[in-house]
């Protein structure tokens, strides 16, 4: 079993390929979005952070945004940034270069101003994105698969039917060789003994419920009483009772298999297997979160029908609710069929797997066509207030 | 069960709810499967689509489980058939948040 990805140096492998102008703080976005504007084939990674980093931030700034652009997506990379800048455009740069693929960085003031920086900014990626076009996609096994999974809008039945939808065809995607996992930390609480259970090891085990107890704490830092707010009024109209409920529905997405790897917010797991990413639950961040991670492909079930999907990793939308599906044919990709996910969820899995080594080949979902894919952002730790 | 589509499903061995796949009105009768018996349950309520129903007698101060997981603890008795929410159910981590208050 394989799927048409583009051959990368460091060996991974791309279900795009794209230049990815990627702007380090947030008041470089427009300059970066507008040199993506011009040319073909290029996109955005925007967000509306980075300005007055303290550590920790510094550090998970510079590391997201470094894996982001190593992510096999992308083909290339410009990093554009004002010349005050607290994450170095240059050491961000200097670490995507080591996958090896063209990177240059583009400094707002030193280019002499905004319009001579986006203009040597368009010429910059027109000649990358000229040289990456000349890649063509060849077949590549499941292993070099990495498949983000992500859910948002939970009703009581999504975790068996939407959720477990994905998360048997994540099952698939590591039973042929491949990996994948999933994030948003304050969502599994009150379920984080079920996949703590499932770790390969103690050790995995042991930092799968540190990542919990330690977002717990965090909130709890701003006064944030979790268990007041979860479920909300909207989840308990829909039927769901308490966090444990709404937590063991979302675990559904990480499938079946063994918990390989818990990584930090930006970091990239490094083997094969299910791995946990430690993010926020705002899917625009959690999705940041899965491609810094490596994911080239993701799902995410969406009772809410979620517009939006992600500048360069493909994201299919699921759903179970038929209404939507009709209504929004320009959001969603697939319609989970309730009954047929309640008595067999392996065909419906399968069906997904199938539909994900097609878009990862090539077929564009919805948001990709729509072009609804700059809704992004990034998790700082503390708050952009300094 | 009739035919056609699912009325309502218990989706794990252990679990004493089961979930309403439709709107179902008091009075209906479902076939379910209950840790590998066949259960009948009649509601004694109306059950909104992907609401909770008990299929069993769940006393005040057990747990009710979904999924196979313990999801929260009855507040009260429950009657097989009857709906199975925040007013006759809590969850352990706010319960227990609430003690620790006290």
């Amino acid at each position: 079993m394989e799927f048409l990805g583009y051959p990368r140096k460091d060996g991974l492998a791309g279900t795009r390929n794209y230049i990815g102008i990627i702007s380090t703080v947030s008041c470089s976005s427009d300059p970066a979005t507008w040199i993506a504007s011009e040319i073909s084939d290029c996109v955005p990674f925007t967000h509306r952070q980075a300005c007055g980093l303290i550590p920790p931030d510094e550090e998970i700034v510079f590391r997201t945004l470094t894996n982001l652009g190593k992510n096999p997506n992308l083909a290339g990379v410009l990093v554009v940034s004002p010349v005050c800048a607290d994450a170095d455009p240059y050491r961000i740069a200097n670490g995507i270069a080591e996958s090896g693929k063209p990177v240059d960085v583009c400094k707002i003031h030193q280019a002499g101003g905004v319009i001579a920086a986006v203009s040597k900014g368009v010429d910059i990626v027109r000649r990358m994105a000229s040289d990456a076009s000349r890649i063509k996609r060849e077949p590549m096994p499941i292993s070099r698969l990495r498949h983000g999974v992500e859910c948002g809008g939970s009703t009581p039945i999504s975790g068996p039917v939407t959720n477990a939808a994905q998360g048997t065809a994540l099952d698939f995607v590591i039973e042929n060789g491949g990996s994948g996992g999933f994030s948003e930390t304050p969502e599994v609480m009150g379920a984080e003994h079920v996949i703590a259970a499932r770790a390969v090891n103690e050790e995995v085990k042991q930092k799968m419920l540190k990542v919990v107890r330690d977002h717990e704490a965090y909130l709890r830092s701003f006064g944030i009483d979790l268990f007041g707010a979860n479920p909300d009024h909207q989840n308990i109209e829909d039927g769901l009772s308490s966090m444990e409920e709404k937590a063991l529905g979302a675990i559904f997405k990480g499938g079946t298999t063994p918990l390989t790897e818990v990584v930090g917010y930006g970091e990239v797991p490094e083997g094969k297997g299910m791995f946990f990413v430690d993010t926020p639950g705002n899917d625009l961040k959690s999705l940041t979160g899965l491609a810094a991670a490596g994911c080239n492909v993701i799902t995410y079930s969406t009772e809410c029908a979620a517009p939006y999907g992600f500048p360069f990793v493909p994201v299919i939308k699921l759903t179970a609710r038929r209404d939507h599906f009709k209504k929004f044919p320009d959001i969603l990709d697939y319609l989970v069929d309730i009954d047929r996910a309640v008595t067999d969820i392996r065909s419906v899995g399968q069906d997904v797997f199938n539909l994900i080594l097609e878009v990862a080949s090539g077929r564009k979902t919805q948001s990709e066509l729509i072009g609804y894919v700059y809704a992004c952002d990034l998790w700082t730790k503390i708050p952009a207030t300094l | 069960m009739k035919k056609g589509r699912i009325e309502g499903i218990v989706l794990s061995p252990k679990d004493n709810v089961g979930v309403a796949l439709m709107d179902l009105k008091s009075g209906t009768e479902l076939d379910l499967k209950v840790n590998g018996q066949a259960v009948s349950v009649k509601l004694v309520e109306p059950i909104t689509y992907q609401h909770k129903f008990s299929v069993s007698r769940i006393k005040a101060g057990s747990k009710i489980v979904k999924f196979g997981e313990a999801i929260g603890e009855a507040t009260r008795d429950i009657k097989p058939g009857q709906h199975v929410h925040t007013h006759n159910m809590i969850g352990l981590r706010v319960r227990l948040a609430r003690n620790e208050r006290r």
